[in-house]
């Protein structure tokens, strides 16, 4: 699968962000400004082996990780997500906290996105040195015949 | 008329109703729900919680209603008839809000049941599962740490057992954000209800023997089962080969 070009989160989120400070009625004066700016400057950058993903103002935040090292994901979203096509990806090292490493948020199309990291986890490597194996044995197999039609043409010469 | 409305709450809800099995994977995917006794199992477990929500309520009303008379007495503003009449409606929300919360939990027992499921293939885990809040969790089986059976007496007498499996990294047990969700850690996922758990049990602890590395995403060139003397050794009998070829097809074109 192609590396995903997506930078920013879709202008939904944003519309959610509003919905959830509004829910959160007396922090709204916190939660407001906060989801506000943290929409804002949200950035997103899938490289060949991981993803970066930043956001704060006051509070700057950066993350980097591998997809190599993922280990679950998790695909979560609450009714009102749901209503606006919206869904959190959770991602999960082994890192000792319970809490996600990282949770893409504003994702275009989620579940392109989940199958996407699905398939750059590490983790299915075990059978390919069987399949490795038997790749080689099959060319081994054409090398042989190859040598063989070789020898019996120079033989018919 | 109740299916109609059932449908009708179920659209809104916009719980997926289907499994969604990771691409390519099609084929040997194996996809199952809970036990039928699940459903019961849920309900059991719904009534202690409420029972004791209950006792809670009337055990409320019963203390605020001296309290409160009597503090509201010393008050004034209003004529003791009022006030009771005040703390009458009080009560009538609580109870209210009690019974809306009692119907809905209820209700979402069944959508928890027949929404829930759980997919396994070669080489991942996924279940699905949530009402209010859903959330479907993959986990590889190569990164898998542990796999355990679980069950609790009336599981057990309903013929039911939960499978969990907990990846690396752990940590405490966190509320699920946004409430709706179940206190768990992110790094565990649990199969539950299952009817029949040990073929699925069998095929997670076989996968899990196939892969000895750490379970941490190490490169492939590390892993110890794989023979990497055979490996080259095949390489090198393939390059010899070709050079035999070589050697052939020129012996081949050279006259005699």
């Amino acid at each position: 699968m192609p590396i995903p070009d997506i930078e920013r989160p879709i202008p939904r989120l944003l519309l959610y962000y509003a919905l959830k400070a509004v829910a959160a009625l007396p922090m709204v004066v916190f939660m407001g400004p906060y989801l506000y700016f943290r929409y804002h400057t949200m950035r997103y950058h899938f490289d060949e082996k991981g993803i970066s993903m930043s956001w704060g103002i006051f509070f700057r935040h950066e993350i980097y990780l591998t997809y190599a090292r993922i280990q679950d994901i998790h695909l979560v979203s609450n009714l009102v997500e749901r209503w606006l096509g919206l869904a959190r990806i959770q991602i999960q090292t082994a890192s000792g906290s319970s809490g996600a490493e990282m949770t893409l948020e504003g994702i275009p199309d989620h579940e392109a996105m989940r199958d996407f990291l699905y398939s750059r986890i590490r983790g299915d490597e075990n059978l390919k040195p069987e399949e490795a194996l038997s790749r080689e044995f099959m060319g081994l197999a054409e090398d042989l015949k190859a040598l063989r039609n070789q020898l019996l043409r120079a033989d018919h010469d | 008329m109740i299916e109609h409305w059932k449908q009708r709450l179920l659209q809104l809800l916009k719980i997926p109703e289907v499994p969604h099995i990771p691409p390519g994977e099609e084929d040997h995917a194996e996809v199952f729900r809970p036990g039928k006794p699940y459903l019961l199992y849920l309900r059991l477990a719904w009534l202690p919680k409420q029972a004791i929500g209950l006792l809670v309520l009337i055990a409320s009303a019963f203390w605020w209603h001296g309290w409160f008379l009597r503090y509201t007495s010393r008050l004034g503003y209003f004529s003791p008839e009022t006030w009771y009449t005040i703390y009458l409606a009080i009560e009538a929300i609580a109870v209210i809000a009690f019974a809306v919360q009692a119907l809905a939990t209820w209700i979402a027992l069944r959508w928890n049941y027949e929404r829930r499921f759980y997919v396994l293939t070669d080489r991942c885990l996924r279940i699905q599962e949530g009402t209010w809040t859903f959330r479907e969790r993959t986990f590889t089986l190569s990164r898998l740490q542990q796999v355990g059976l679980q069950q609790n007496p009336l599981q057990r007498l309903l013929g039911l057992s939960d499978i969990v499996v907990s990846t690396a990294g752990g940590g405490s047990k966190s509320k699920a954000e946004e409430g709706g969700g179940e206190e768990e850690s992110l790094h565990a996922g649990h199969l539950r209800g299952l009817f029949d758990p040990i073929p699925v049990r069998e095929h997670l602890v076989a996968r899990m023997k196939a892969h000895l590395d750490g379970g941490l995403g190490d490169e492939a060139s590390k892993r110890p089962e794989s023979p990497p003397e055979l490996l080259e050794s095949i390489q090198s009998v393939r390059m010899e080969i070709q050079c035999l070829t070589a050697l052939g097809s020129r012996l081949g074109t050279t006259p005699k």
